[in-house]
């Protein structure tokens, strides 16, 4: 199981996979944005979307839980 | 979805690469402007300015994409993109953003600063003080900037800042694309109709056409300045510079928050770059993303 957590403190500008969801390492799966600057979240490893902890628009701090990938 | 590529080129010789596995379209696409830049002095011409590596080209979808293609592929920290016109150009959520051929500076560098990750976003408050400073010594005109990179003539914005980074799923950033367009030779009648009353350009302002090349020359110089005095003091620095040219604390500001605005006044920035503000309540509220608006009477007051 992989804890994708925040890098940064920010805002969730988009949330790009739904739960049940297959992704592959890397794919980006989350826009976090901070002082104008776009910052995606990459899937650390493949697997499928179990929970996503945020939504569009969630403020979030640096190493909150985003998204739970098995 | 965007699958994210690195280090799939591999340097052969000064500014050429070869592939090392499978192209994906990104990469097709990197290869290509690597390509033209050697058929043709106009078309992805590299020169080099104040000793930075720079491509021109005439028309590209968005200059933030050939940066992005070519930090994937392998290109150094400090490549800048110049392009004429963007037939794509957007701005931050998806914004459509548009300049004239030929009278802006739209421009993209790849940074791959080696800093800690919360740092990051902190290069987008450095790129506006580069930005207001570079303008003022350029044009005398009174230059500030409205948080986080807003730069603000006369009430108007004059450029726009588009950033990207890219941090490994192990949290090591990668790189970072800083995305700038200066407003530079542009008519009022240039600018979109939504667009006329809250923007500006150098030429409205000054009243005469400037050298996009020499602006791009003191953008270039005053970067070089910042960007290693921030890699040697670190985080305060950029803090010190951006409230010297800034036009946001102090002042009573709008936050759009959803569907919601929260008035308050500005009082300073946070140690992470966000922006404090003091409540009717007198409590502090620090805000990362949100647009914020200083509102017209303000800006008349600059």
């Amino acid at each position: 199981m992989a804890v994708v957590e925040s890098p940064l403190a920010g805002k969730i500008l988009e949330i790009n996979v739904t739960v049940g969801q297959t992704v592959n390492e890397d794919d980006e799966i989350i826009i976090l944005e901070a002082m104008k600057m776009e910052n995606p979240i990459f899937a650390p490893s493949t697997g499928t979307v179990k929970e996503i902890k945020v939504k569009a628009g969630d403020r979030v701090n640096e190493g909150d839980v985003l998204v739970i990938i098995e | 979805m965007y699958k994210k590529q690195i280090k799939v080129y591999r340097p052969i010789r000064s500014g050429q690469f070869t592939p090392v596995r499978n192209c994906s379209r990104q990469i097709k696409m990197a290869r290509r402007h690597f390509t033209l830049k050697c058929r043709s002095l106009k078309e992805g011409q590299r020169i080099r300015l104040r000793g930075k590596e720079i491509y021109f080209y005439k028309a590209v979808d968005s200059s933030n994409i050939i940066a992005r293609s070519l930090a994937q592929s392998g290109a150094a920290d400090g490549i800048i993109i110049v392009c004429e016109t963007q037939t794509a150009g957007r701005g931050r959520r998806g914004r459509q953003w548009s300049c004239p051929t030929g009278k802006g500076i739209l421009m993209s560098m790849v940074l791959r600063p080696q800093i800690a990750v919360p740092a990051v976003p902190l290069l987008t408050l450095l790129t506006g003080v580069v930005v207001a400073e570079t303008i003022h010594k350029a044009t005398g005109c009174t230059v500030g900037i409205k948080w986080p990179n807003d730069i603000i003539i006369s009430g108007k914005k004059v450029c726009g800042i588009l950033a990207e980074s890219s941090i490994s799923s192990q949290g090591v950033p990668e790189h970072v694309i800083m995305g700038i367009g200066i407003n530079v030779n542009l008519e009022k009648s240039d600018l979109p109709s939504d667009c006329m009353e809250t923007s500006t350009s150098l030429k409205m302002e000054l009243g005469k056409p400037l050298s996009r090349l020499s602006i791009l020359r003191e953008f270039i110089a005053a970067w070089d300045e910042h960007y290693q005095a921030f890699l040697q003091n670190g985080n305060e620095y950029i803090f010190k510079k951006w409230k010297e040219n800034n036009i946001t604390l102090g002042r009573t500001v709008t936050i759009s928050k959803g569907s919601e605005s929260i008035i308050g006044m500005a009082v300073d920035i946070s140690d992470r770059g966000g922006l404090v503000i003091r409540l009717s309540n007198g409590t502090l509220e620090e805000f990362m993303a949100e647009d914020v608006s200083l509102g017209r009477s303000h800006y008349q007051t600059i």
